[in-house]
Parts: C-alpha cells; sequence; structure tokens
C-alpha cells in the first residue's frame, strides 16, 4: 500500500492505495499520527485507491476519531469499502463525503 | 491449460505469514478470474482470520504454522484455515455493540462479525488437534469479469 499526502487550504488529505488491512493498517496509523504531532487538525482521508478495507483499518479510523480534538472526513467510498464501514456499524460515527471536493469544503467550513 | 482446482500454502503465524497467505489467494483469484470488484470480500474474510490467529499465538521457541487452502468448485470458493493453536472457535465469540456511541463499544469480535456478514458459509471444528475454519463464498451470479 502506497499512501499519498497532500495539503490544500490547510487541510490535509491522506489518500491510501491499495488495500488497507492487517498488514497495511500501520503504516496508514503512523502517517495519521505524525500529522497529528505536526499539528495537523482538518483531515481528509480520501479512499477513492482502495481496493478494500479490512477491520484493522477500521480500527485505525476510529482511533483517530477518539483521541483527535480536529475535523477528520472519509470521501470516494467505493462500494466494497462503504460495505464494510455499514457492516461494522461504523457509517454513522463519521463524516462522509461522496468526493474530495466536497470533503474537502466540509472541513473548511468548521 | 485449466487453471488448478486448489491451492495450498502452509504461512507462518505472522504478518509476514499474512501478507503471503494474501498473495497467494491474490495468485488462486487471478487464474479463476475473481477480481476485485466482486471477490473483495475473500481477500477481508481471510485477513480477519488470519490476523485473529496472530494476535492470539503465544509467542514460542518456533512460530506457529498455518495452512491455507483455497478451492474453487460449482461457483464457490472454499477457503480453509488451519492453525495449532490452542482450540477456540471465533463463531463462538460475543457479538460486537455495533449502535452504541464509539466509546462504549467493547473492542474486538469486529472481523468475526465481518466474517460471518460476507461469507456464504462459516463452520468451525477442531480437528485432530487443530482449529480448523471453513469459510464458502458462492460467486455473485451478475459478477461483472473483475480487473
Amino acid at each position: 500500500m502506497d499512501i499519498k499526502q497532500e495539503k490544500s487550504n490547510g487541510v490535509l488529505v491522506v489518500a491510501p492505495i491499495g488495500r488497507v488491512d492487517s498488514t497495511t493498517s500501520d503504516a496508514l496509523e503512523q502517517v495519521l499520527a505524525r500529522a497529528f504531532e505536526a499539528g495537523e487538525r482538518r483531515l481528509v482521508v480520501d479512499f477513492d485507491g482502495v481496493s478494500y478495507i479490512s477491520s484493522a483499518g477500521l480500527r485505525v479510523l476510529s482511533k483517530r476519531l477518539r483521541v483527535e480534538r480536529g475535523t477528520l472526513v472519509l470521501c470516494a467510498l467505493g462500494d466494497a469499502v462503504r460495505q464494510v464501514f455499514d457492516l461494522a456499524g461504523f457509517l454513522p460515527l463519521f463524516a462522509v463525503e461522496r468526493t474530495r471536493d466536497l470533503a474537502l469544503a466540509r472541513c473548511a467550513s468548521r | 491449460m485449466a487453471p488448478e482446482p486448489a491451492l495450498t500454502v502452509r504461512v507462518a503465524a505472522s504478518v509476514a505469514g499474512i501478507r503471503q497467505a494474501a498473495a497467494a489467494l491474490d495468485g488462486f483469484r487471478a487464474e479463476h478470474g475473481l477480481g476485485d470488484q466482486a471477490a473483495w470480500p475473500l481477500p477481508v474474510a481471510l485477513d480477519e482470520i488470519l490476523s485473529n490467529i496472530v494476535r492470539h499465538a503465544s509467542p514460542g521457541p518456533t512460530e506457529a504454522a498455518i495452512d491455507v487452502t483455497f478451492a474453487f468448485l460449482d461457483g464457490e470458493v472454499e477457503m480453509t484455515v488451519s492453525d495449532d493453536g490452542p482450540a477456540f472457535d471465533p463463531l463462538k465469540a460475543p457479538e460486537p455493540d455495533l449502535t452504541s456511541p464509539l466509546e462504549g463499544r467493547r473492542p474486538g469480535g469486529l472481523g468475526v462479525h465481518l466474517v460471518k456478514q460476507l461469507m456464504d458459509r462459516v463452520r468451525y471444528a477442531r480437528v485432530a488437534g487443530r482449529n480448523r475454519l471453513v469459510m464458502a463464498w458462492r460467486v455473485p451470479p451478475e459478477a461483472p469479469p473483475g480487473p
């Protein structure tokens, strides 16, 4: 899994590419933790390049939700990713937008 | 040449072992034309079960081994995972709490919950001193040929 990062109008966009599973979720966790340590408080996680996610990935994201005071918006969830969030009962916990632009707008408005 | 109907790999109970098993499943899926778009529940379920085993594996002088078999027959994929760990039926684990606020949720159980939802059949047996979990997944009829 590759993780792309991009800053846009004060919002950090983190875009994992590939699968987010028990073998790759640590890398995602580190990127998110480092961003937080560096003072990033507005975060978008873009799932456009994610083929699927397992509960290890869900745990990383829910952990961010617990420890962070800031804004976290998820976007571009494909069918596979959305279904796992849904089956896990995680969809209502997160701010989710259809596209990166909508996610950035939501982040900027907070 | 017709693709092999079944494939077995033996991997270590470690993150490296999970990676190896996932790569074997990728190869098996590619041979049978089971792309991510339709067949993503297979790698997700395998990751849940293997990471569960690795998390509960007791550290010992020798790394525990996990055997994973993939079979494709009559439109159904069967994944069999066997390990030497203490008897443990993951299907008996309590269901996770999916409705309360995150802070109130008990950790754990989520992976097995996903496996039960994503697979068509899951069964556990203790066979000859080993745990054996069989997960069956039927290829959806409308499944387009994936990338």
